[in-house]
C-alpha cells in the first residue's frame, strides 16, 4: 500500500468543485425554494472488507459479518430542520464499533480514534484528522448541508493528480514475472487478445504462493455530500480505488471509480450511477475494458460479463469474483441508487486447505499501518493480529457508493386566492462577489412583493461573472392564483452579462388544497368544530345516553357536595 | 341516621368475571364502618365501585342522596369522597411536602393550611418535611397517605387495607387517628382483612364473602360471629 504526503486541507477547501464533485458548502445557502422538507443521505467506500467467522468474539446476526472494515469510508446526511451529520474514517469498523466501542468493552472511556464526525446542530461544523502521513479525513456540516471526504494515498478532490507525494512511491507488485504472459488473456473478451490456454490449478497455486499479498491497495478515496441545490435535494457519493492488486497481482485494476447520485425535486426522484474502470489486467495481460458504466433510468448499458471459466478456475481455491452492479430503487419522490464495483469472495478455509495461506493472510492484515493499530483500543488491536489464524470468509467489495434523496414540495398557506398588490415590484438590489474566483456567491434579490405568491430570489453568480436575475413572482392580479412573474432581482458577478432566469411557477394553488381560505379548509374547520361539540355533548350527557338515566329509587343524578350533606 | 353512602344490588365485574353479586350496604353519615372479609371476597372491588374507579354493571350507588353510578372519580373526589388505596398511593420520588401540596390541589387550601392540617395530626411528618416519601418507613408512609386524604377536607373516607405491611403497634396508632378523624364528622369505610384493629374503632361492621355482604351489625356482634362468618357459617 502506498502512502503519500498530502497538501494542506485548505487546497481542497478553496478550490472550485467540479460538477461531479461535492461542494464543501452549498452555493445556495441552503435555500430550498419549492421544497418543504427533505431527507438526503450518501455513503461511499472504495474498499469494504467483510469478515465472516463465528469464532470472532463479536456478535453478529446470521448472514451478517462479524467484522467489517471500510477503507476511506465517508457518509453525509442532511435533513430539513435543518439537521446534518458527516462522518469520515480511513478505517471504518462499522457503527457498532465506531460509536459503541465503550459499550462493547464495558468501558465508557474507550472511543474509536480513527474518525471525524460532526453533527448539526452541534458544537463545531468541521472536523479534520490526519492520523498518519498520507491519510486525511474531513467532515463538515452546517445549516446548508453536509460533506465528508476521506483519502489515503490519493490527492484530495480537485487538487489534481500531481499533488506532491500522492503518487505511489513504490513499485506495485503487479505483473508477476513468474507468470507466463497472457496467462488468462482473452478470458474477458476485451482488448483484442487472442484466447490462450487456461492454466491448471497447480500453476495457480504456484503463482499465489510466490506472492506476498492477497490484496494490495495503492491509494483510495471517497467523498459524499448531501445538499439542497437549485430547489433539489441532491445526494452524491463517489469512491475511487486508485490501484488494486488481487491475489498478489494475478488480477489488477487501475482506477476503479464508482459514483452514485440521487436527486429529488419533491415531485420525482431520479438516480444515476456509474462504475468506471481505468484498466484491468489478469496475470499481466491488459484488457481494454471500455465499460461505460451504468446509467439509469435512461437505460441500462451492459457491462462486460465475467466468463464462467474464470470463476470455475478459481472455485477450488475458494475464490469467486462478481462484476459490478447497480440498483436503482427510485420510487415516487425518492431517488435511491446503490452502485458497487468488483466483489471478490475468498473462502480462506478452502484456500488454506490448498496452500499455506497463513503467511499470505498475515500480509493482508499487516497492511494496516502499525501506527494506526497502536491507536486502536487494546481489545480491538489484539483481535486483529489473531485473524489470520482463523479461517474466515472474506468478502471484498471494491468500490461502493450509495445515495438517497427524498423531498416534498412546500405548502404555501399564504394562499393565492386573495391576490397580491397590483403595484409592480421594484427592481431588486443585490451585489455579486467580484473577488471570488470560484463564483460561489451571487446576488440576492428582493424583487417582487411577497404577498400573494412565492417569491424566488436569484442567487447564483457565475464563476466568470455571469449573474442571474432573480425572478420575483409575488406580483399578481387581484384574486388571481397564478402570480405575476415580474422579474426583479440583481446581478451577481461583475463582468458578465445578465440573463434573466425564468420565473418560478406559483405552486401555491396546486399544493395547498387545504388552504384555509378555500372550501376544503372550511370543511376541515367545520369538521373540527363538530367534533368538539360532539365531545362536549358526550361528556355532558353521557349519563343520560349510556346508562345514567334516572334512578329507579327516585334519587336525582349528579354528584352532590358531600360536605354539605345534611341528614 | 340517613346513609351518606348507599349501595343497592350492586353488581360489578372485571371483563366477564363478575366479582360483586348484588351488594347492599348503607353507611350512616359520621359513622366508621369496618368492611371485613377474607382474601378475594370483593372488598377492594367494592371500594373501587364506591369511588367511581369501576362502574357497576347493575344496581345503584347513592352518595349524599344522589345517584352516582356513572360519576367520574375526580368528580367524586372534588365532592368530598376520598380514597386511601391499598399500597398507600403516595409519590415515592417526591418529598413529603410535595406530596401534601399535590393533594391540596383538590381543594382551595393554601400551602400553610395544608401543612397545618397534616402536621397537627401527624407531627412525625413535620420532621420528614424534605425527605423523599419513598425513603420513609411503612408507618410513616401510611401517615402521609392519611395526611394527604385529610388535606382534601373529605366528607367520606374510604381506607383500603390500612394495616398492610405494618407492625401491630403502628396499626393501632393509625386506627386511633382514624377514630379521631371520624369524631370530627368524617364518614369512614375501612376495608380490613385483620378484624381486631378495625372493630376497635368501628361503629358498625360488615362482613363480605364471595362478593356479597353476609352480615352487617355492631362490632361486638360481628366479633362474636366472625369465625363462623369467615368460614361460611351463619351468625349465631
Amino acid at each position: 500500500m502506498t502512502i503519500g504526503v498530502l497538501a494542506t486541507p485548505g487546497v481542497w477547501a478553496s478550490t472550485a468543485p467540479s460538477p461531479t464533485t461535492p461542494a464543501p458548502s452549498p452555493a445556495d445557502g441552503g435555500a430550498a425554494p419549492g421544497l418543504g422538507g427533505w431527507t438526503i443521505s450518501a455513503s461511499a467506500a472504495p474498499i469494504t472488507m467483510e469478515i465472516y467467522d463465528p469464532k470472532i468474539p463479536i456478535p453478529a446476526q446470521p448472514g451478517q459479518p462479524n467484522l467489517e472494515f471500510d477503507l476511506s469510508y465517508t457518509r453525509a446526511s442532511y435533513g430539513s430542520g435543518p439537521t446534518g451529520a458527516a462522518t469520515a474514517s480511513w478505517l471504518w469498523p462499522g457503527d457498532a464499533i465506531a460509536f459503541g466501542l465503550g459499550q462493547l468493552f464495558n468501558s465508557p472511556n474507550v472511543k474509536y480514534p480513527i474518525l471525524t464526525n460532526v453533527q448539526f446542530p452541534g458544537a463545531t461544523p468541521d472536523a479534520t484528522m490526519q492520523p498518519i502521513p498520507g491519510s486525511y479525513m474531513q467532515s463538515h456540516t452546517d445549516a446548508n448541508g453536509s460533506t465528508s471526504v476521506s483519502t489515503f494515498g490519493l490527492p484530495l478532490p480537485g487538487t489534481g493528480p500531481s499533488l506532491p507525494g500522492s503518487a505511489p512511491t513504490s513499485a506495485p507488485s503487479a505483473a508477476p514475472s513468474s507468470a507466463p504472459p497472457g496467462l488468462l488473456g482473452g478470458l474477458l473478451g476485451g482488448g483484442g487478445q487472442s484466447p490462450l490456454q487456461l492454466p491448471d490449478l497447480g500453476t495457480l497455486i504456484q503463482f499465489l504462493t510466490g506472492q506476498s499479498a492477497l490484496v494490495d491497495i495503492q491509494g483510495e478515496r471517497s467523498q459524499t455530500s448531501a445538499t439542497v441545490t437549485n430547489g433539489k435535494a441532491v445526494a452524491t457519493a463517489e469512491s475511487d480505488a486508485g490501484k488494486l492488486l488481487l491475489l498478489g497481482g494475478l488480477i489488477e485494476f487501475d482506477g476503479l471509480k464508482v459514483t452514485s447520485q440521487s436527486t429529488s425535486d419533491g415531485v420525482k426522484g431520479t438516480s444515476t450511477g456509474n462504475v468506471d474502470y481505468g484498466s484491468m489486467s489478469v496475470a499481466g495481460v491488459t484488457f481494454g475494458i471500455t465499460a461505460n458504466g451504468i446509467q439509469t433510468p435512461a437505460g441500462l448499458i451492459a457491462l462486460p460479463q465475467l466468463p464462467d471459466t474464470v470463476n470455475q478456475l478459481l472455485a477450488p481455491l475458494g475464490i469467486s469474483i462478481a462484476l459490478p452492479a447497480a440498483s436503482d430503487v427510485s420510487k415516487d419522490t425518492a431517488g435511491q441508487m446503490f452502485s458497487h464495483g468488483l466483489q471478490v469472495t475468498i473462502d480462506t478455509a478452502k484456500l488454506k486447505a490448498m496452500l499455506p495461506l497463513t503467511p499470505v493472510l498475515n500480509q493482508l492484515f499487516a497492511q494496516i499501518p502499525p501506527q494506526l493499530l497502536a491507536q486502536l483500543p487494546a481489545p480491538l488491536s489484539t483481535i486483529i493480529p489473531t485473524l489470520p489464524q482463523l479461517a474466515p470468509k472474506i468478502v471484498l467489495t471494491i468500490g461502493s457508493a450509495k445515495s438517497q434523496a427524498d423531498a416534498s414540495q412546500a405548502i404555501d398557506l399564504s394562499g393565492g386566492t386573495t391576490g397580491g398588490p397590483t403595484t409592480q415590484p421594484s427592481s431588486g438590489s443585490g451585489s455579486g462577489s467580484s473577488s471570488s474566483s470560484s463564483g460561489t456567491s451571487g446576488g440576492s434579490s428582493t424583487g417582487g412583493s411577497t404577498t400573494g405568491g412565492s417569491d424566488i430570489s436569484g442567487t447564483t453568480g457565475g464563476s466568470v461573472g455571469s449573474g442571474s436575475v432573480g425572478g420575483g413572482t409575488g406580483g399578481g392580479t387581484v384574486g388571481g392564483t397564478t402570480g405575476g412573474g415580474t422579474t426583479g432581482g440583481s446581478a451577481g458577478g461583475t463582468t458578465g452579462s445578465m440573463a434573466p432566469s425564468p420565473p418560478m411557477q406559483n405552486v401555491a394553488a396546486k399544493v395547498s388544497p387545504a388552504a384555509f381560505g378555500g372550501l376544503p379548509g372550511q370543511l376541515m374547520l367545520g369538521a373540527a368544530v363538530v367534533a368538539c361539540l360532539a365531545a362536549w355533548g358526550l361528556k355532558k350527557y353521557s349519563n343520560l345516553l349510556f346508562g345514567g338515566a334516572g334512578c329507579e329509587a327516585g334519587h336525582s343524578t349528579g354528584v352532590p357536595d358531600l360536605r354539605e350533606f345534611e341528614e | 341516621m340517613a346513609p351518606i353512602l348507599e349501595l343497592e344490588g350492586v353488581h360489578a365485574a372485571y371483563g366477564r368475571i363478575e366479582v360483586l353479586h348484588g351488594v347492599d350496604l348503607a353507611v350512616p353519615r359520621g359513622a366508621v364502618v369496618a368492611l371485613l372479609g377474607p382474601n378475594g371476597a370483593g372488598k377492594t372491588t367494592l371500594m373501587k365501585v364506591c369511588s367511581g374507579r369501576l362502574r357497576a354493571t347493575s344496581g345503584h350507588v347513592h352518595l349524599g342522596g344522589s345517584h352516582v353510578n356513572n360519576a367520574a372519580p375526580d368528580a367524586l373526589a372534588r365532592a368530598g369522597l376520598c380514597t386511601i388505596p391499598e399500597g398507600r398511593g403516595i409519590f415515592p420520588n417526591l418529598t413529603v411536602a410535595e406530596n401534601l401540596r399535590l393533594s391540596g390541589l383538590v381543594g382551595q387550601a393554601s400551602a400553610a393550611e395544608i401543612y397545618e392540617t397534616a402536621f397537627t395530626r401527624f407531627p412525625r411528618l413535620a420532621e420528614r418535611y424534605d425527605q423523599l416519601a419513598g425513603s420513609m418507613s411503612g408507618g410513616e408512609q401510611q401517615m402521609l397517605a392519611m395526611a394527604r386524604a385529610l388535606v382534601t377536607n373529605p366528607a367520606v373516607l374510604l381506607v383500603d387495607e390500612l394495616s398492610m405491611g405494618l407492625a401491630p403497634l403502628i396499626v393501632r396508632q393509625l386506627y386511633d387517628v382514624l377514630g379521631q378523624i371520624a369524631d370530627q364528622g368524617v364518614t369512614v369505610v375501612a376495608v380490613e382483612q385483620f378484624a381486631d384493629m378495625a372493630l376497635r374503632v368501628a361503629d358498625f361492621a360488615a362482613v363480605m364473602t364471595h362478593g356479597r355482604i353476609v352480615a352487617f351489625d355492631e362490632p361486638d356482634v360481628i366479633r362474636r360471629d366472625l369465625a363462623a362468618l369467615y368460614l361460611g357459617g351463619a351468625a349465631a
